[in-house]
């Protein structure tokens, strides 16, 4: 059965500038696109887990990053990457409190030895694991080295400020030499290059498909 | 409730940064159900979930209006529906943060709130 894809890197930065923006749909937009792949993948890392775990860690994940945006460093990982880390780790952290809960009723061995018990840490940090989290990192890293290359400086400088989170149009134009403007046409111009930013992001990650 | 896009939603009604949060306060306040809200928002109840997920509206009244419009125009809900909605349903949040006795009367809140919204700033 084909598992729900996750969100390409750059609909996933695109999604997480937008977030950073506060555009009202942005956080629709990640619930939507991230929630299915994230419950998928968590099921072919923990086949044995509960279900509800499987799919609560998964909505925790999604809950913090919308609501703390500023968690996530887009210059590191892709946003999927960075979920998929913080709803393995939400799911530990679930599995760990129902395996206290059940060392009080069930026996060592059977904890021990259960795939999903007492070895999930430990497994996280397996060679194979490891290699593809640095092969992730690495691509999303040139894809984000190629991505500022491919910009003028001036769109690099928004970029930064974006990523940064910064929302006072007053800050783009300072950094983006528009001086002289009307409140308005300033607002606009700013929102010309955000925008042109974004599909430029769109663009590069077509090229990397 | 076993689609996890709409349990998410229910979950995102605990936070206040999802518009789930005083989507819910406004629910719970006039009794109403999916059929209610979406009647309450003119738009399809099939669209709720989206909406219950969007973020909250930003104070200031610019903001506020440009964050309304984009959920309404995104998820074919009419904005000065939502605004009134999201506006009723902070004053009763407020309230409850003010009065958490159970059992407490919402009409208090309801008096409160009794102006119209703000109108909806010009376009630019």
């Amino acid at each position: 059965m084909s598992r729900p894809p996750f969100p390409s890197p750059d609909e996933g930065l695109v999604l997480h500038l937008r977030r950073l923006e506060y555009a009202a749909d942005s956080s629709a937009d990640v619930c939507g696109g991230y929630l299915d792949p994230l419950i998928a993948w968590l099921e072919d890392k923990h086949p044995r887990a509960d279900p509800d775990f499987r799919r609560d860690a998964a909505i925790e994940a999604i809950v913090s990053y919308v609501g703390n945006p500023n968690a996530y460093d887009a210059d590191k990982l892709d946003l999927g990457a960075y979920l998929r880390m913080a709803a393995h780790r939400d799911l530990l952290n679930l599995l760990r409190g129902e395996q206290r809960h059940h060392r009080a009723r069930v026996a060592w061995s059977v904890v021990e030895n259960d795939p999903d018990g007492g070895n999930l840490i430990g497994r996280d940090e397996e060679p194979p694991a490891l290699l593809e989290k640095e092969e992730e990192t690495e691509r999303w890293q040139t894809f984000f080295r190629e991505l500022r290359e491919s910009m003028t400086e001036q769109e690099r400088k928004a970029l930064d400020l974006m990523r940064d989170g910064v929302g006072c149009n007053r800050v783009y134009a300072e950094a983006l030499g528009l001086t002289g403007l009307v409140d308005e046409e300033r607002d606009r111009e700013v929102k010309r290059v955000k925008d042109r930013i974004k599909k430029r992001i769109e663009r590069g990650g077509k090229r990397h498909e | 409730m076993s689609d996890p896009l709409e349990v998410l939603a229910a979950r995102a009604a605990r936070e206040p940064f999802f518009l789930a949060s005083v989507l819910a306060a406004y629910t719970r306040a006039e009794g109403l159900d999916d059929a209610g809200l979406a009647a309450a928002l003119g738009c399809r109840v099939g669209d709720l979930t989206m909406i219950r997920l969007c973020l909250a509206p930003r104070a200031d009244p610019r903001e506020f209006w440009d964050d309304v419009r984009a959920v309404a125009d995104r998820f074919g809900a009419d904005a000065t529906r939502l605004a009134e909605v999201v506006k009723h349903g902070r004053v009763v949040l407020r309230f409850q943060a003010a009065s958490p006795a159970p059992g407490t009367s919402l009409l208090a809140a309801r008096d409160a709130d009794a102006q119209p919204p703000e109108n909806p700033p010009e376009a630019p």
